[in-house]
């Protein structure tokens, strides 16, 4: 048959019997639509993560007691740079500070800004011309989210917090980090190490816990065997327990959605299966008709075929799309809580655009294969048989 | 090809365009290069998640004591 023929009778025949297609467009629409989204927020999430881990620390020790993370002497950390191999001990002081009208909490951060190295990272965040005011006076840093927080309960300028000891201290807000940080920042509030310690009721000799670099890989299994011997309360993570609890969370939210959208794709295809093969459907008519008319076996399979490949293309790509603008756009409202909670502050995080092909054409294959399958095995048993059989 | 055929699938056309262009003009190097600051400033990346997702902070077995943290790194050593 000429091609430009048989296009022109597919569109033609596409176009008729549009509102039969709309219907199956529109619910795999819907079904790629979910998926991609989730996909798409996975894999953004996981992509960011992966490029700030890349930058963290190695190692992070801390202090065991009774099972539960206690204060970590600091002296730890002189320790731990007699041991041939590792680098940039860094002592972190950081804890939770409830907001207990609300029950809303904020991540407290003490920073060393002595250390030239913060105060490069601190002037590239900020933007800063006036730097040297944040070292006056009790100054802190906050995210999007703690500062949205705070302005709706009237603390505009400074915050008062209760320390341990029952002493209010008020701390100014300086700046607010900019919302490409939200993923991590959102409920920040960064302010230099001694004033956190005393915010958060830790002495002099205390830190939350330590971190350092070993900058050979092949040495890191030996250096956690080193570390931990040195005191049996200590408790050593490396940068690959972090990497891997950060895929099994995503990992396990993305695979509940793929579950679910394979069950929904099971009863969607039992569902087009049946409806192709029902004996006095029109189609079965229409296929006895082109038979009738001198169509071989192989053009109408070929008719069935490109018709279901251009409602297949035509639903992946219009789901993709809509994923794409909700997730990257639009920033994924109501579905991103499934992945950062909502329960706490408010965050109004943008993703950074990934597309994963590979997770892409996954996508399609999962989706195109049974599809075609369960339109064309029904044309293909009708297609076989006497075509004034098939028009009865 | 009918022309509300042709059209729709130049609607289509239009809209990878569109979706590749985005992707393509999206600055990710100045997005990631600020999260690195922020990493590096910190010295942590700590996801701003609700805490309610956070599991390792609620003891499933025994409710009325802390989450157990890690303990088995500390064993397995």
């Amino acid at each position: 048959m000429n091609t430009n023929a048989f296009w022109h009778f597919l569109s033609l025949q596409l176009f008729k019997e549009r509102s039969k297609h709309l219907s199956i467009i529109g619910i795999s629409v819907m079904i790629l639509f979910l998926l991609s989204s989730v996909l798409f927020i996975s894999s953004s999430l996981r992509f960011t993560l992966e490029e700030t881990l890349k930058v963290q620390p190695d190692f992070v020790v801390n202090r065991i007691q009774g099972g539960t993370a206690v204060s970590t002497p600091e002296i730890w950390g002189d320790e731990l740079l007699d041991i041939y191999g590792v680098s940039k001990v860094t002592p972190r002081v950081y804890g939770r500070y409830f907001f207990e009208a609300k029950g809303s909490s904020f991540l407290i951060v003490g920073v060393d800004f002595l250390e030239e190295q913060s105060h490069e990272n601190l002037q590239i965040l900020i933007d800063s011309t006036d730097i040297k005011d944040f070292f006056n006076g009790n100054q802190m840093l906050v995210g999007e989210g703690v500062k949205a927080y705070l302005d709706a309960h009237f603390y505009k300028d400074s915050y008062n917090f209760l320390t341990p000891k029952g002493v209010f201290k008020k701390v100014n807000i300086f700046k607010v980090f900019p919302s490409q940080t939200n993923l991590i920042a959102n409920d920040m509030m960064v302010m230099p190490i001694d004033l956190a310690r005393k915010i958060l009721g830790y002495t002099d000799d205390e830190v939350s816990d330590i971190t350092f670099s070993v900058p050979n890989p092949d040495e890191w299994n030996m250096m956690t065997d080193k570390v931990s011997a040195l005191h049996y309360d200590l408790h050593v993570v490396n940068k690959n327990d972090v990497q891997k609890s950060y895929e099994n969370l995503y990992n396990y939210k993305g695979g509940l959605f793929l579950i679910l959208f394979l069950v929904v794709l099971a009863t969607f295809t039992l569902i087009l299966y049946q409806r192709y093969s029902m004996v006095y459907s029109t189609e079965r008519r229409h296929i006895g008709l082109l038979r009738a008319l001198g169509w071989s076996i192989n053009d109408v399979l070929k008719l069935k075929f490109m018709e279901t490949l251009v409602v297949v293309f035509i639903s992946y790509i219009l789901g993709v799309f809509i994923a794409y603008v909700y997730v990257f756009i639009a920033g994924a409202p109501l579905l991103k809580e499934v992945f950062l909670g909502g329960q706490n502050l408010h965050n109004t995080l943008s993703f950074v655009p990934v597309l994963d092909f590979s997770v892409l054409t996954s996508i399609f294959l999962l989706y195109a294969l049974p599809f075609i399958a369960a339109v064309l095995i029904p044309v293909w048993r009708v297609s076989v048989t006497d075509p004034k059989e098939a028009m009865l | 090809m009918i022309k509300p055929f042709a059209a729709f699938a130049l609607l289509l056309i239009l809209m990878i365009f569109i979706m590749g262009s985005h992707y393509v003009l999206f600055p990710t190097d100045k997005a990631t290069n600020i999260m690195r600051q922020m990493t590096k400033l910190t010295h942590m990346a700590p996801l701003s998640l609700s805490v309610a997702y956070d599991e390792s902070v609620y003891n499933s077995t025994y409710p009325e004591m802390q989450g157990l943290g890690r303990m088995d790194f500390i064993y397995e050593h």
